[in-house]
C-alpha cells in the first residue's frame, strides 16, 4: 500500500505523504509560498488568497493551502500568472495597511513586511483615504490594532480549533471587517497568548512588553517552563539581562509550541524587584549582607556544629520540586553523604509522591504514559476536572484527542459539565461527565472497580490480585456508593464498560486525588483499576498523574524524598528519614536542630502555627530562595538562589520526560545557581585542616552532575515499563493488601463544600511576582455557582464571610460567579493570602505523610452593611 | 429566570427548530431571526440567550449577527424602510427617493424618527430589478416609487398601519395587466 505521492513543483520532483497540502509539499521542494491564513496547526481556510499557485490541467489558480497533492500533479509556484495574482492580493492587503512599521512590535518578524518585500509593488493602485480603526485594547494584556489586520482569522481559528476557549470572533465584513470579543468588550479568556503568537502581522501584540524592544535585538534561549509539570518548551527572548518576552516555536517541544497564560505572560517573576540578590546572615540579631565566602562558612560551621552536638540526624533538608534534577541530586548528596542524615524531602511531598510511590510499587516504574499515548488512546478516564487550570497543555492534548482522534472522554470530578463563558473545561467536552460529590473521588474509583469486576474484567489480571479485589469489594453495594458519590449504578457500569472494553484506555489523575484524603491508597486502587481493565502496558494505555511542579517527577527520581535513593531505589521503612512535616514536628520536639530549606516556605505550605512553633526551636535555619518569605525572615542564613531562567539543568515532567533548561540571563545581583551552591557546600563539608577547600574540585558543569546522578542509579536511566512489568505486577499481586471500606454517605446540610485549588493564571506563589499574571488576577476571590448566589442574594464582587465549623475565625472575600462549580460548592485559589487554609481541617496520608488541608465544609454569609 | 432578554415564546420557537438541524450551531441564523421578531432587533442580552440555548459562546453568535445586514443590531422604528441602492434602482432614481424620504421624515440614513415610527436604511439589491426604484418596509415591497407614492405610503402606514400600495414580496401585482 503506497501512501506516498509524487508530484512536480517548479520542475522539481518531490514525494510526500498522501493528504499533504501543496503549500507543505512546496516547502519540502524548497519553494516557500507566500501565505497569511495558512498555519500548520490550523485547518485550511483559504481566506487570504495569497498562496495561489498554478496547477496543470486546472483552469484557475488554486489556493495551495487547501489543495491536497495528487499523483502526477504539476505545480508552478512562481509563474508570471501566479506572481501577478499574488501582487494583486498584496495590493489589496496593503490598501488599508498603515505605514506604522517603525513603531510596530511585529516589525522585523512580520509576514506582511516579508511578503511585501518579495511581492509588493512600489506604488499602490488605491488613491482613496485608508479606512482607520481606533486602537483598542483586547483586554488587559493584549493590544488590538485593527488597521494592521489582514483578516486571515488565524487568531479566531487558533482560539477555536486548538485552545477551545472560543473567545474570539470575526465581525462585520468587507473593509470594515475586524476580529474581536463579544460586543467589543474586553477579552475575558484563558489568555494563552496564542492569538498574539499566531498573528502574522502586528494586529495583536502584547501590552506587557509594548515598545520594549525591536525584534532583531532579541537573544533567544530555548528552555523549559517552570510553572507546572507539563514540561513545555518555550523561548526566553532577552535584551542584555532583561527578559522581554516569551515565544514558542510551532511544533517544538512536548507542547508542540502551545503555551498557557503562565508560560506566555509569567516571565516577569524572574527580574522582580523583591528578589533576593545577596547572601545574608543573622549575627547577634543583626541582619548582615555578606560575601558568599562568609555565607558558605556560616552554613558549614552551623551544620558541623549541629552534627557534632546532636549527631547528623539532627539535620534535615527540604528542597523545592521546581529545582533541577542536578540540584536535587546534589542536595540529597549533601544531606545524605556530607551531613549523613536520612532526613531529606522535597516539594513532591505535597501530593506527587502519592503517584510515584504507588505506581512504582505496582509497576516498578512511574513512567507509564506519555502525551503520545493520549492521542493514541480510544478512551480517556480523567479524574481531573480542573485540568485546564492545573495543567493547561496536557488539557490541550486531551482536547486534541477528542477533536482529531475521535477519542472518548469520560470525566469524573466534583464539577458541573457547564463551562465559564470563555474558559474551556474538560467536563464540558466529555463524551460523558460524571459529577460527583466533593471528596468522593475514592468512592467513584470503587464504583468503577466494582462495575468492571462485575462486567468484563481483563483475563490478564493476575488471579490472586483479582481475588483480592473481589474480596475487598464484596459486601459493598452500589447503593452505598451512590449515597457517597451521587452517581448511579448504571453510570458506573456504562463508563466502566466503555473504558474496559476500549481498545486502548488511559487514566489521567489530578490533584483532587493526589492531594485528596489517602491519595496513596487511591492511586493503588486506580492502578488496580487499570490492571483490571487491561489498560496498561500497551501504547495508548496506562496512568498519567499530573504534576503541579515542574520537576516533581525528577525530585523523586533524583532521591529528593526520604523513601527513595536516586533512581527510585526504595529504602526499607527503618532506613527512611522524615517527611517534611515529620521534620517540622521533630524540630518542635528538639530532635532536629538544623534545617536547610531550598525554595520551600513551610509557613505557607504546612499548618502555620505548628511550623512557627517548630522553627523557633531550631538552632540553625538556612533558607535558600528567590524571594523573601515568612520563613526567610526567621533564617540564620539566607542564600539567594537562581530562577529557571538563570541556570542550566534538567527538569523531568510528569510523563517522565527529562528536558534541558538553559541559562538565558545571568543570575540577578549576586544570586547563584543552586547547584553551584550545593557543589561548593559539599566540598566545604569535606574540608579538614589536612584537605583545604581550595584543593577540592567542584563540578565543572551541570552535565557533570547529571552524569554522576545517572551513574548512581543501579537500574540505569530511565526505567521504562518493559519486560519487567509482569514480574513487578506478579510481586505486587502477591503482596497487595487490597482494602475497600464502605464509603460514607454524603450528607448535605445546607453548608458549602469548599475546595482550595489552583487558578489558571497562577502557580504557587512565584507567579504572583509576574505583573502579566497579577494583571489577570491579583486577589483572592471565592467562586460560587450563580444559582447559589441568587438564592442568597449575593451579587458578584460582593463581600461574603466564610467560616469553618468548629473554628471562630472568619474571613471576608469578594464573590465571583462560576458556572462550572457544582451547586453547594465553593472554590478559592491558593496563591494569595492563606487565612482560609489555616481554618480548614488538616490531616496527613497514613502511608506517605502527604499533607491534606485543601477541603472543608464551611458556611457562607453576606456581610451586613451597616447603614 | 434563565434567559435575560428573549420571551418564553421565542425560546420555545427556537427550541422547536432544533430537530431540523444537524447540530445546535446550525441554528444560529433562525435563532437570530426569531430574536429579531421577538424584540424588533438583536440585542446583546438576546445574543447571550441564544448562545446559552445553542451551547455556544456569545461571540460565536455575535460573529454571525454582524455579518448579515438583515439583522438589526440597534432598535428600529415600527416601520423599517429599506431602500435599494443597487444599480438597477440607482439608474431609475433611487437616490432621489432616498433624498425625499430623508426630507419627509427629517432623519438621516440609519436614523429613526422621534415618534419611533420610521427607521430609514439603504440596502443592496432586493431582487426587484425590473420595478425600481423600490423599497421594502418590514416584510412588504413597494415598487416603481415616485415621491408622491412615497408620501402616500408613509401616511397610510402611520394612519392605518398598512398601505394598499404594497406589492410583493414575490409577485409584482402592480405590474400585472400593464402589458
Amino acid at each position: 500500500m503506497s501512501s506516498r505521492i509524487t508530484l512536480k513543483i517548479n520542475d522539481q520532483e518531490v514525494t510526500v505523504e498522501k493528504g499533504t497540502r501543496v503549500i507543505e509539499a512546496a516547502k519540502l521542494a524548497g519553494a516557500e509560498i507566500a501565505h497569511f491564513c495558512y498555519h500548520p496547526k490550523l485547518k485550511p481556510d483559504a481566506n487570504c488568497r495569497m498562496c495561489l499557485v498554478e496547477i496543470e490541467k486546472m483552469p484557475k489558480l488554486q489556493t495551495s493551502c487547501s489543495t491536497e497533492v495528487s499523483e502526477g500533479m504539476v505545480v508552478q509556484t512562481a509563474s508570471e500568472k501566479v506572481l501577478d495574482a499574488q501582487k494583486g492580493v498584496m495590493a489589496f492587503l496593503l490598501g488599508n495597511h498603515p505605514l506604522d512599521c517603525p513603531e510596530c512590535d511585529q516589525g522585523g518578524e512580520c509576514q506582511l513586511q516579508d511578503f511585501a518585500h518579495q511581492y509588493g509593488a512600489m506604488t499602490s493602485p488605491f488613491g482613496e483615504t485608508k479606512r482607520t480603526f481606533e486602537k483598542t485594547y483586547f483586554g488587559p494584556l493584549i493590544e488590538k490594532e485593527m488597521n494592521r489586520c489582514v483578516s486571515c482569522l488565524r487568531c479566531v481559528r487558533y482560539c477555536d480549533e486548538v485552545i477551545g476557549s472560543n473567545a474570539l470572533g470575526s465581525m462585520n465584513r468587507g473593509s470594515m471587517h475586524e476580529v474581536g470579543a463579544f460586543a467589543q468588550q474586553e477579552l475575558d479568556c484563558e489568555f494563552c497568548g496564542g492569538c498574539i503568537q499566531i498573528c502574522p502581522v502586528g494586529a495583536l501584540t502584547s501590552r506587557v512588553s509594548m515598545f520594549d524592544y525591536r525584534t532583531w535585538q532579541l537573544k533567544k534561549t530555548e528552555t523549559v517552563c517552570n510553572y507546572c509539570g507539563d514540561g513545555c518548551t518555550l523561548t526566553l527572548e532577552t535584551v542584555d539581562e532583561d527578559i522581554k518576552r516569551v515565544s514558542s516555536e510551532t511544533g517544538v517541544g512536548r507542547n508542540g509550541g502551545d503555551l498557557c497564560a503562565r508560560g506566555f505572560f509569567g516571565y516577569g517573576a524572574v527580574n522582580h524587584e523583591s528578589r533576593l540578590t545577596r547572601p545574608r546572615i543573622r549575627l547577634n540579631n543583626n541582619d548582615l549582607e555578606v560575601t558568599w565566602e562568609w555565607a558558605y562558612q556560616t552554613v558549614t560551621d552551623g551544620l558541623k556544629a549541629a552534627i557534632q552536638t546532636h549527631g547528623p540526624k539532627a539535620v534535615g533538608g527540604i528542597i523545592s520540586a521546581q529545582c533541577t534534577n542536578e540540584e536535587i541530586y546534589l542536595f540529597q548528596k549533601l544531606m545524605r553523604e556530607s551531613v549523613g542524615t536520612p532526613h531529606i524531602d522535597s516539594g513532591a511531598r505535597f501530593g506527587y509522591i502519592n503517584a510515584i510511590a504507588a505506581l512504582t510499587d505496582v509497576f516498578g516504574t512511574a513512567r507509564l504514559s506519555r502525551y503520545e499515548d493520549i492521542s493514541e488512546a480510544d478512551c480517556l478516564l480523567v479524574f481531573a476536572g480542573d485540568m485546564t487550570e492545573t495543567n493547561p497543555i496536557t488539557a490541550l492534548k486531551v482536547k486534541d484527542a477528542i477533536r482529531n482522534h475521535k477519542t472518548k472522554l469520560f470525566t469524573v470530578a466534583p464539577y458541573h459539565r457547564k463551562r465559564e463563558t470563555y474558559i474551556s473545561h474538560l467536563p464540558h467536552l466529555a463524551t460523558q461527565h460524571t459529577e460527583i460529590s466533593m471528596g468522593s473521588e475514592n468512592a467513584a474509583i470503587l464504583g468503577f472497580t466494582k462495575a468492571i469486576l462485575e462486567g468484563t474484567p481483563s483475563p490478564h489480571t493476575p488471579s490472586d490480585l483479582f481475588e483480592k479485589i473481589k474480596f475487598a469489594v464484596n459486601g459493598i453495594s452500589f447503593d452505598q456508593i451512590e449515597s457517597a458519590t451521587g452517581v448511579s449504578e448504571q453510570a458506573f457500569k456504562d463508563i466502566g464498560a466503555g473504558f474496559a472494553n476500549a481498545e486502548r484506555g488511559l487514566i489521567i489523575v489530578g490533584r483532587s486525588i493526589l492531594r485528596g484524603i489517602e491519595g496513596y491508597q487511591s492511586m493503588l486502587r486506580l492502578a488496580e483499576l487499570s490492571i483490571l481493565s487491561g489498560q496498561v502496558g500497551r501504547p495508548g494505555t496506562g496512568i498519567l498523574a499530573l504534576a503541579k511542579e515542574s520537576n516533581a517527577f525528577g525530585a523523586v527520581e533524583m532521591g529528593g524524598t526520604p523513601e527513595f535513593l536516586p533512581g527510585f531505589q526504595s529504602l526499607k521503612k527503618e532506613e527512611r528519614g522524615y517527611t517534611a512535616l515529620e521534620m517540622i514536628d521533630a524540630a518542635a520536639r528538639g530532635e532536629i536542630k538544623a534545617l536547610y530549606l531550598v525554595g520551600e516556605n513551610p509557613l505557607r505550605s504546612l499548618p502555620q502555627k505548628r511550623v512557627a512553633e517548630a522553627l523557633k526551636q531550631l538552632d540553625f535555619l538556612i533558607c535558600q530562595d528567590l524571594y523573601p518569605t515568612e520563613t526567610t525572615a526567621l533564617a540564620h542564613v539566607v542564600l539567594p538562589g537562581a530562577s529557571y531562567a538563570e541556570k542550566s539543568g534538567r527538569f523531568t515532567n510528569h510523563e517522565g520526560e527529562t528536558q534541558k533548561i538553559r541559562e538565558a540571563i545571568d543570575p540577578l545581583g549576586n544570586a547563584k545557581p543552586d547547584w553551584q551552591i550545593f557543589s561548593t557546600l559539599i566540598n566545604k563539608m569535606k574540608t579538614t585542616e589536612k584537605v583545604p577547600y581550595q584543593k577540592l574540585l567542584g563540578y565543572a558543569s551541570v552535565d557533570a552532575v547529571w552524569k554522576e546522578a545517572v551513574m548512581a542509579m543501579p537500574q540505569g536511566w530511565p526505567v521504562l515499563l518493559g519486560s519487567k512489568m509482569q514480574e513487578s505486577l506478579a510481586a505486587y499481586a502477591a503482596r497487595a493488601n487490597v482494602t475497600w471500606l464502605a464509603p460514607e454517605p454524603f450528607v448535605k446540610n445546607g453548608a458549602f463544600d469548599l475546595q482550595v485549588g489552583q487558578s489558571l493564571f497562577h502557580s504557587g506563589k512565584m507567579s504572583t511576582y509576574a505583573t502579566g499574571l497579577t494583571t489577570l488576577q491579583d486577589k483572592m476571590m471565592v467562586l460560587m455557582h450563580p444559582e447559589d448566589a441568587e438564592r442568597l442574594e449575593i451579587e458578584e464582587e460582593e463581600l461574603v464571610q466564610i467560616s469553618v465549623e468548629g473554628s471562630d475565625a472568619v474571613i471576608e472575600l469578594p464573590v465571583k460567579y462560576s458556572k462550572k462549580l457544582s451547586e453547594g460548592t465553593l472554590f478559592i485559589s491558593e496563591h494569595f493570602a492563606l487565612e482560609i487554609k489555616k481554618m480548614l481541617p488538616f490531616t496527613t496520608d497514613s502511608t506517605t505523610g502527604v499533607p491534606y488541608g485543601d477541603r472543608g465544609r464551611v458556611s457562607l454569609a453576606k456581610v451586613r452593611v451597616s447603614t | 429566570m434563565k434567559y435575560k432578554a428573549l420571551s418564553k415564546e421565542a425560546v420555545a420557537r427556537i427550541e422547536a427548530e432544533l430537530p431540523k438541524y444537524p447540530d445546535r450551531r446550525s441554528l444560529t441564523l433562525p435563532a437570530l431571526r426569531i430574536a429579531q421578531e421577538d424584540l424588533g432587533y438583536v440585542s446583546e442580552p438576546a445574543m447571550i440567550d441564544i448562545a446559552e440555548i445553542l451551547e455556544l459562546t456569545p461571540i460565536q453568535v455575535y460573529d454571525v449577527a454582524t455579518f448579515y445586514s438583515q439583522y438589526n443590531m440597534k432598535p428600529v422604528g415600527t416601520y423599517l424602510v429599506q431602500v435599494c441602492k443597487t444599480l438597477s434602482c440607482a439608474l431609475v432614481g433611487a437616490a432621489s427617493i432616498v433624498e425625499h424620504l430623508q426630507k419627509k421624515l427629517g432623519i438621516g440614513i440609519g436614523e429613526t424618527t422621534e415618534d419611533g415610527f420610521f427607521t430609514l436604511k439603504v440596502v443592496e439589491c432586493l431582487a426587484s430589478c425590473g420595478s425600481g426604484p423600490m423599497m421594502q418596509i418590514n416584510d412588504r415591497y413597494y415598487e416603481q416609487l415616485t415621491p408622491e407614492k412615497v408620501d402616500q405610503i408613509l401616511s397610510d402606514l402611520k394612519e392605518q398601519g398598512k398601505s394598499a400600495l404594497a406589492t410583493g414580496p414575490f409577485m409584482l401585482p402592480a405590474l400585472q395587466g400593464q402589458k
